[in-house]
Order: structure tokens, then C-alpha cells, then sequence
């Protein structure tokens, strides 16, 4: 063995992390392939990337994925050298080769000695027998035929007695199907039925086989391998096998003759099968840009994020001790030190920043099998993929989007026919769309399908039991019904959608992240689905306020403006929770009333700082404004995670606690409590 | 019209070895998890042509699942098709009882499931 046992375990990480790498780039290959055609360097990269596995699993000595890689890498290389077109279906193929790799390399990252099990075997076996007859189909069409048919001495007449027992029907098996495989493996030349067994028709029992029959049979096969025909059913039939062995010489050519006609007639038809070659279309290349990386395990830029984290926070420390002592020298080293440190912190939160574009590349694949396996036709546009998030995030939104993706299609577009009904394009649409929008990532997944039957959910989410049929609802809440647990639309559970996570469970990851998820629709239009995430989970820009005793951080990049609760302003409210502020209404919250934060600071100026958040504001109302400031998010403690409009929690230079503000949950209670008043108000007219 | 076939098997990567050979060979495929889930899709709209069943499995065995759609009248005459493997034989003889005769052993390739598919399928 080349490795140790203990740089084994090191080098099938190594070689684990590299594949995966490289089996990506290779769907993306494929991918574009299929796109452009093999021109450029798109079909030696496929082939490079088969060659690399193929090579550093053999160092490992993993000898299955080996022999697999090995055959996926000759047909590429054929494909390369123009020996062989390529064509969607082995582009199908390739995929499926792809994903079985991938499997293959998990498997042997978690039992690097073992074999694999028996079902990756068979389909490793399945695979290579699609990837042979690719080669072979080449062959045969290239080269000149050489080889005449193997055993052609051996044709035989045979007759074939057979009687089957009453109950074979009841097992499930069909007589004729056995005798039309025969025909498979030889030529069928008669039948004669043997009808004296068969009573009179209006007693017969129709779940009772009767059949007894003589066949005269014309095969090269020996007589096990005829035998072999009738396996399954060898119990329950009676079977004789006779030799006719005046079988001429002479009808032996012709039939050797025949064969070969119909072997090459069958070759011809499954070289057309193939032959529906993609253009090789050279203009349309991608530019590939290959900036240099490195990989570092992400736990240690997690250490080091934590680090700096840390630093952050013993430098607000140090930046509040100097400013009491009357030093400028110091004063300003401690400036200088901050904004060296503001820096670090950036560059250090980049490094785990990626770009979405990884991630949506992935779903032209998915969408690709998703539109195959429901017939439907989709075009996927994919803009903003340069859009930059932190790693953790890109990770854990994968999942929710593949499931919005699938519904999107399963549920939301129509199929082909009733897309024609409906004078639409034929091929339904799909966008996928990331921007940054005020300190959050947008992520939008649009379809112009069927949009969401408001009627039907309504009257689902009643079945279920999680709304009672007289509740009035708005048209957001109702398409919000479907991320509710247990909640399920449609009819019939398809393979696509309908299994595994529901809606509920992609909301839940969402707002796991601090994200949000909404829904936008329109009947026969189609829908779009948003979903908001912060750019990063650990450190953020924040906007230290005070409400009497306690502090409170308002993540900076979601602050509009400061501006002082003036008397006017006061007097505008009357009561009200809401002010104008510059001809526009601006719902107001208390903070100091919202968490009861008691009320030991009277007399105090108060500020309002206005905030927006999915294209909504609203201002809060609170007492000294702080400023700016460097917030390292902290978790809350298990006991406090209930709490509605809290998301985390910071530690000052001072040593005490601020509490983090959540806005978009705020957001969500100020809609509710004006949909509630808005009600109520109602009730209060309809009363008088 | 092409055939419906179900595939009962609770390993995913065995569904999609037997579904990708299957879909391929130009059959429609419907999956189930276990035996439950299984007699589940067997009640369903779609009319299941050949059954492909795994014997061990969570919940219901393939055996036992086999017993079960055997009593409906309706559904007993659906041929199946038994994948074992090298050490699971001794349970040949409680699936013989329960009616099954086509067995087949992992790992098998592409072509001899095809093949035994199409001794199982009536035209």
C-alpha cells in the first residue's frame, strides 16, 4: 500500500474534497456542453477531471471506482478525439455517471478499505453496460466489419414440449411472454396447441391455465441456455427438449446470412439512435477564469472569525478606558488600532463570503431532471449569481431552494398542453435572481406558472384544521397557510414534490438563518417566492441605542435615518402609533413599551429611527443614540430563543450586554397589529 | 401505453439503479419505501404492471408484502419479481409459499434485469 494507515485517512479527505470539486466542474462541463457543444476546452475539461479521479483513486487503490472511471474516461476520450459524436443521451448518461462517482467517493470516504455494496456495484454495472454499447456502437460504424458471427455451426431445430400447471396465472406469469422471449434467443418457426385437455367453454375456469403446446424452435443456444428462458417457472411447467438433428447445412448459411443482416440492421438503428450529434459550436465559449485558491478547512476561518470577534470586543474595551484618559497620543493609537481592526474584520469575513453563482449552477441540473421526469419544458435564467454570501448561509439555503425550485415546477407550471390552452409559450419559465437589498441578500425564485390558487388554500388549510372556516384572512397570510406543518396541496403525491420536506420545514431554515421567506402571486401570471437572508451570521455593523437601562443594537445596514420625536411629532400621534413623515405614514414602535424596559429615565428626549426592511418601514422609538458600532453577534441562551424580536446578543466595551434587535419580526408584528386594527376598526363600524 | 412498474426497495441507491435501467428501457416507474408503502402505492390510481421487491427491508419485509397484495382479488395476479442477494436464499422457500418464482441476485446487471422484466410483462 502507498499510504499508512493513518495517511490513508488524510489522503481520502484530500482526495474526497478533490473530487468533488472536480465531478462539479465536470456537470458544469456537461452542462455547457450540452449548451455549446463540445468546442473549446469544455470536453477536454470533462475529460481531465474523469482522468484526475480515475488516477488518485488508483493511488488509494480504489479499485471499483477505478474500472468504473475508466470506462466513462475511454468513451470521453473517444468523444474528444471525434471518434464518437456526443449526443444528449450520453450527455444523460454522463450525469448520471457524475452523480454515481460522487457516490462512490462519499462511500469511500466513510469506509476507505471497503468494497462497495452490492447496490452500488449493480449500478456501476448498469452504467458501464450503457457507457459499452456507446463505444461499441462506434466501433461497429467506424471500423470495417471483420468479425463474422461466433457460433454459427451450432443452429439446431428444437422441439420444445411445454405444459404449463392451472395455477401459474395466479402466480402472475403469462405463458406467452416466455414463448415470445424464445423468440428473442432463436426463431419461433411453430406452435401447435394441444387442445384435448381443454373442457367445454362454458365450464372452463378462466383463471385456469390450460395451455399445453409444441413449439418448433430454430436457435444457436445450448439446450441449458434455452432451458435458462423458462427460470422462473421451471416448478410449474412440464418441459421436454428434443434435438432435430436432420437440420439441413444448407438452411444453416442462410440462416447465418440472415443474422448478420438483422445484427447490422439493429446496429444501424441504434447508430441513428445516437447519431442526433450536438454542434460544435466554437463562438459561444465562457470565458473561464481561473483565480488562484487555496483550501483551508473551514474551522479554522471559523477560529479565526471567533478571534476576531473577540478582539472586537476587548477593543471597544480599550477604546472606552482611552477615552477617559485625556491623552491624545494614546487617543489616537487607539484610532489607528480600531480601524486596523475594522479592516481585519472585513477581509476576515470575506474570506468565508462565496459567490451564489456555485449554488445556482447546481440547480440547472436539478431543474434539467426535474423537466425530463414531469415532461414539462423549462427555461432557467439565472441572474446575479456574482451576488456574495457568507459560506454557512449559501450551505444551509440549498436545501429550502431545491424545494421551492421543485414546487415551482411540480405545482406552479403548467404542463405543456395547458400552457398552449392557455396561449402561453410553451415552455414555462423559471428565474432565479439574487441582489443585495439594505444589509440582506434577496433571493428570488420566480415561475410564470398557474400562481397559487387562493381558493384552494383556503379551503385546504380549513381541511387540515389550522384555520377555522370563518377567518378572514388577507391574501398574504393566505398564501402564507402553505408553510404551515402539515399543510400540503397537492392531490396526488408525486416523486417530484410532495415528499420529503414540506414548506413548513423551508420556512423554519429560513428563519434559522434570521432569514424571511414571502410570497408573491397572481393567478395565471405566476409566483414568485423571496427569501431574505443576513450577508453574514457572525459580526455586522450595528446602531447602538439606549431605552432606559438597557441597551439595544439595530443591525446598521437596515437604518434608514435618525430623527428626534419632536413635540409636533408627539402631537401628531394623539395616542396613535403612527406619525407623517413627509407625506408618507410611518407605524411606529415602542421600545421602551414593546419590552418593557420600565420606565426610570423620564423626561428624556426621545429619538425615532426610521427602518426598512423587504420594502417596508417603520420607525422605533427609543432615547440615546449611541452611534455606530462593531457588533459581534452572540447567540441567545436556550431559555430566551422564544423571544419574539430579539435575535442575538452583544457584548459592549463595557463589559455589559445589548440586546440585538430583529426587525424583520418587529415588521411582522407591526402588520399583524395594523391588520388587527384595520379589523377592528371594521367591527367598531359595523357595531355603530 | 407504456408499462407502469412498481419498485419496492428501501435503499435509495437500488431504486435508482433498477428506476434508471427501467425509465431507460422506456417503462414508467413508481417507487415505494417498504412493504407499507408499497400495498399504499398498490391501492393507488395507477395501475401497477410488475412489481420489483426487495426482501428485507423496515416495516413490512418484501415477503410479507408479497402475502399481503396476494389476498386482494384484484391485485394478485401482478407478476413479481424478488431481488435477493447470494445469502438471503434459505428464504426462497417463504416466498415460494407466498407465490413469488422470479428472483433475481444482486448484483445483477442491466441486461438480466431487462430481461427477466420482459418474461414477467405481458404485451
Amino acid at each position: 500500500m502507498f499510504f499508512s494507515d493513518e495517511q490513508l485517512l488524510e489522503a481520502v479527505k484530500e482526495f474526497k474534497d478533490e473530487a468533488l470539486d472536480l465531478l462539479n466542474g465536470m456537470e458544469e462541463g456537461l452542462l455547457e456542453i450540452r449548451e455549446f457543444g463540445i468546442g473549446g476546452d469544455r470536453i477536454n475539461a470533462v475529460f481531465r477531471a474523469a482522468h484526475t479521479i480515475k488516477g488518485s483513486g488508483g493511488m488509494l487503490k480504489l479499485t471499483h471506482l477505478v474500472e468504473f472511471t475508466h470506462i466513462a474516461e475511454n468513451l470521453l476520450d473517444e468523444i474528444r478525439n471525434n471518434k464518437i459524436s456526443i449526443t444528449d443521451n450520453m450527455i444523460d448518461t454522463f450525469f448520471l455517471c457524475k452523480d454515481h462517482m460522487q457516490s462512490l467517493v462519499l462511500f469511500y470516504a466513510q469506509n476507505s478499505k471497503k468494497e462497495p455494496d452490492d447496490s452500488l456495484k449493480t449500478m456501476s454495472g448498469f452504467l458501464m453496460e450503457t457507457l459499452q454499447t456507446y463505444l461499441n456502437g462506434s466501433v461497429k460504424i467506424n471500423a470495417p466489419k471483420k468479425k463474422i458471427t461466433k457460433n454459427q455451426e451450432g443452429v439446431q431445430y428444437w422441439q420444445i414440449d411445454i405444459m404449463f400447471s392451472k395455477e401459474i396465472y395466479s402466480l402472475g406469469m403469462d405463458p406467452a411472454n416466455f414463448i415470445r422471449y424464445l423468440s428473442k434467443i432463436g426463431e419461433v418457426v411453430k406452435i401447435q396447441l394441444n387442445t384435448e385437455y381443454i373442457s367445454d367453454l362454458e365450464h372452463l375456469n378462466p383463471s385456469e391455465c390450460l395451455i399445453e403446446c409444441t413449439i418448433a424452435f430454430r436457435s444457436s443456444k445450448s439446450k441449458d441456455e434455452i432451458i435458462e428462458v423458462f427460470d422462473f417457472i421451471e416448478e410449474d411447467i412440464e418441459l421436454k427438449l428434443t434435438t432435430l438433428n436432420d437440420a439441413q447445412e444448407e438452411q444453416n448459411d442462410e440462416n447465418q446470412s440472415e443474422e448478420e443482416e438483422e445484427e447490422s440492421e439493429s446496429n444501424l438503428l441504434s447508430s441513428q439512435n445516437i447519431e442526433k450529434p450536438i454542434a460544435v459550436n466554437n463562438e459561444k465559449e465562457t470565458s473561464i477564469v481561473n483565480s488562484s485558491s487555496l483550501r483551508v478547512d473551514s474551522d479554522k476561518i471559523d477560529i479565526l472569525i471567533n478571534l476576531i470577534g473577540e478582539m472586537v470586543i476587548a477593543n471597544a474595551n480599550v477604546v472606552q478606558r482611552a477615552s477617559l484618559i485625556e491623552n491624545s497620543g494614546l487617543n489616537e493609537s487607539v484610532s489607528a488600532v480600531s480601524r486596523m481592526l475594522e479592516e481585519i474584520r472585513e477581509s476576515a469575513m470575506k474570506i468565508r463570503m462565496v459567490q451564489i453563482g456555485e449554488t445556482f449552477s447546481k440547480f440547472k441540473r436539478i431543474v434539467h431532471d426535474i423537466s425530463k421526469q414531469l415532461g414539462k419544458q423549462v427555461d432557467l435564467t439565472i441572474s446575479g449569481g456574482e451576488t456574495e454570501m457568507d459560506k454557512t448561509i449559501v450551505e444551509k439555503i440549498s436545501d429550502p431552494l431545491v424545494h421551492i425550485i421543485r414546487n415551482a415546477m411540480d405545482h406552479g407550471l403548467e404542463t405543456i398542453e395547458e400552457r398552449i390552452a392557455k396561449g402561453k409559450n410553451q415552455k414555462g419559465t423559471l428565474v432565479l435572481h439574487a441582489y443585495h437589498d439594505a444589509g440582506t441578500i434577496a433571493i428570488e425564485i420566480s415561475d410564470d406558472g398557474k400562481g397559487l390558487d387562493e381558493e384552494k388554500i383556503f379551503k385546504k388549510a380549513v381541511e387540515r384544521g389550522i384555520i377555522s372556516e370563518d377567518s378572514k384572512l388577507t391574501q398574504k397570510e393566505i398564501f402564507n397557510l402553505i408553510f404551515e406543518a402539515g399543510f400540503s396541496t397537492a392531490d396526488a403525491i408525486t416523486s417530484i414534490s410532495g415528499r420529503g420536506v414540506g414548506m413548513d420545514v423551508v420556512r423554519r431554515n429560513i428563519e434559522a438563518l434570521r432569514g424571511t421567506v414571502d410570497i408573491k402571486s397572481t393567478k395565471d401570471k405566476g409566483s414568485t417566492f423571496t427569501m431574505r437572508l443576513p450577508l453574514t451570521l457572525a459580526i455586522i455593523d450595528g446602531f447602538l441605542v439606549k431605552v432606559g437601562a438597557t441597551h439595544f443594537v439595530i443591525p446598521l445596514d437596515m437604518v434608514l435615518e435618525c430623527i428626534e420625536l419632536s413635540a409636533r411629532y408627539r402631537n401628531e400621534m394623539h395616542g396613535n402609533n403612527y406619525i407623517n413623515l413627509r407625506n408618507s405614514i410611518l407605524p411606529l414602535l415602542n421600545v421602551r413599551e414593546h419590552f418593557s424596559t420600565g420606565n426610570d429615565s423620564e423626561n428624556l428626549r426621545e429619538n425615532i429611527i426610521v427602518v426598512q426592511y423587504a420594502g417596508m418601514r417603520f420607525g422605533l422609538i427609543v432615547e440615546e443614540l449611541h452611534g455606530e458600532f462593531q457588533t459581534v453577534i452572540k447567540p441567545l441562551g436556550k431559555i430566551f430563543r422564544q423571544i419574539r424580536g430579539i435575535s442575538g446578543s452583544t457584548i459592549l466595551g463595557s463589559g455589559e450586554v445589548a440586546l440585538i434587535l430583529d426587525i424583520p419580526m418587529l415588521m411582522n408584528h407591526i402588520v399583524a397589529l395594523q391588520a388587527h386594527n384595520e379589523k377592528g376598526d371594521a367591527n367598531e363600524v359595523k357595531e355603530n | 401505453m407504456s408499462k407502469n412498474i412498481l419498485i419496492v426497495d428501501d435503499s435509495s441507491m437500488m431504486r435508482l439503479a433498477v428506476r434508471t435501467a427501467l425509465i431507460e428501457a422506456g417503462y414508467t416507474v413508481l417507487e415505494a419505501v417498504d412493504g407499507v408503502d408499497g400495498l399504499l402505492k398498490l391501492q393507488g390510481d395507477i395501475k401497477v404492471d410488475l412489481i420489483v421487491c426487495d426482501v428485507n427491508m423496515p416495516n413490512m419485509d418484501g415477503i410479507t408484502f408479497v402475502k399481503k397484495y396476494k389476498e386482494d382479488p384484484k391485485l394478485k395476479f401482478i407478476p413479481v419479481l424478488m431481488l435477493t442477494t447470494e445469502e438471503g436464499q434459505e428464504r426462497k422457500e417463504q416466498g415460494k409459499e407466498a407465490g413469488v418464482r422470479a428472483w433475481m441476485v444482486k448484483p445483477f446487471n442491466k441486461t438480466t434485469l431487462l430481461n427477466a422484466v420482459s418474461k414477467l410483462l405481458s404485451v
